[in-house]
């Protein structure tokens, strides 16, 4: 059973853009050669982001862990591969997000998505009016029950991660251009649903 | 002006809403776990080696032995053919016939041939060359009797 958390983790931005962190890059190498304290440490980093990305793409919580781990395994084994040019999470992510996506081809699931739970946070709410964040919660939710795992993992990689839309062709291996127009349509899409929602919220 | 001011709006609205997404906290063991599991695949594939080697080793030494008996057979003369013997080489003649054909009257006839000393040259008269010359009818009908 795992344990919901409704707060953000960190208070900046994932930061992508950053440069080289060459205590990073010496944990890598250190990983490369095997050793294990450097592969602890490089988990610790981002095992959260890691079951958070695949827990969004997936929509299914309970699997998040179990991805997030066989990712974090393949991306050790092959970690000779690596060629350094990058941040781990640029090894890290495609894995992440294949694994997700071979998941989703195998559809062994329909349920389990958190719009059961603001479903029944909506009903939860008396006062008839809901607070923003709710709000926004529920709308994100529906967005990204209609998306494509591929559109969710754009918006996810770009919205939390903050990634760049360069990097986010590169995790994803689609070209530059693909990436702005999958983020257009999943914005244009979630604009429509708030649109919406906000009408209905000033009706009531 | 106030599309675009609902599209940031939206924007803001859709970053918010991710960041309160819930997701699932990872379980305390999250880390050891991927440890264990690294810790075993050396031994997997010292596991995978070990069997392979077990499985190989007769194969490789079966391959040396026969690359040596084909090295030592290679080495050794070839037996000449003028060194057979007549009798020798009819024996055998006769065993190769013996196995391969079938043991009609044309066989028997052949091996008589083979085992029989040199005849004199007689010589006969042409007509009755021809008689006894084979592909007759009579010679075919014996032939398709036997």
């Amino acid at each position: 059973m795992f344990v919901l958390r409704k707060e953000r983790v960190w208070d900046t931005p994932f930061p992508a853009t950053a440069a080289m962190d060459p205590e990073e890059d010496r944990r890598v190498a250190l990983a490369r050669a095997g050793d294990e304290n450097a592969c602890a440490w490089l988990i610790e980093r981002y095992r959260d982001r890691a079951v958070r990305l695949a827990a969004h793409v997936l929509r299914r919580p309970s699997e998040a862990e179990d991805v997030a781990q066989e990712a974090f395994l393949k991306a050790f084994h092959h970690l000779s591969a690596f060629r350094g040019d990058g941040r781990f999470y640029t090894w890290l992510y495609p894995i992440i997000l294949r694994l997700c996506l071979d998941r989703k081809r195998l559809a062994r699931w329909d349920t389990e998505t958190p719009s059961q739970r603001a479903g029944e946070e909506l009903e939860a709410a008396d006062d008839g009016r809901l607070a923003e964040d709710t709000l926004n919660r529920l709308l994100v939710g529906q967005l990204m029950d209609q998306l494509s795992p591929p559109l969710r993992a754009a918006l996810v990689l770009r919205e939390l991660e903050g990634l760049e839309y360069e990097e986010i062709a590169r995790v994803l291996d689609i070209p530059v251009g693909r990436v702005r127009w999958r983020l257009n349509q999943a914005r244009a899409r979630f604009r429509e649903l708030w649109i919406v929602a906000l009408q209905e919220t000033n009706h009531v | 002006m106030f599309e675009r001011d609902n599209e940031t709006s939206a924007d803001a609205a859709l970053r918010a809403g991710l960041a309160g997404l819930p997701y699932p906290e990872p379980s305390p063991d999250f880390s050891a776990h991927i440890l264990v599991k690294l810790r075993r695949q050396p031994t997997k594939r010292i596991d995978f080696w070990s069997w392979t080697g077990s499985l190989c080793a007769p194969a490789v030494g079966a391959l040396v032995v026969m690359l040596l008996l084909i090295h030592w057979t290679m080495q050794q003369p070839f037996p000449m053919p003028a060194q057979r013997t007549g009798v020798h080489s009819t024996q055998e003649a006769l065993n190769h016939m013996l196995q391969t054909r079938p043991l009609s009257a044309d066989a028997l006839q052949l091996s008589r041939e083979l085992f029989a000393p040199d005849p004199a040259p007689v010589k006969t008269d042409p007509e009755n060359e021809k008689k006894t010359r084979p592909g007759r009818r009579s010679d075919r009908g014996a032939h398709s009797r036997a």
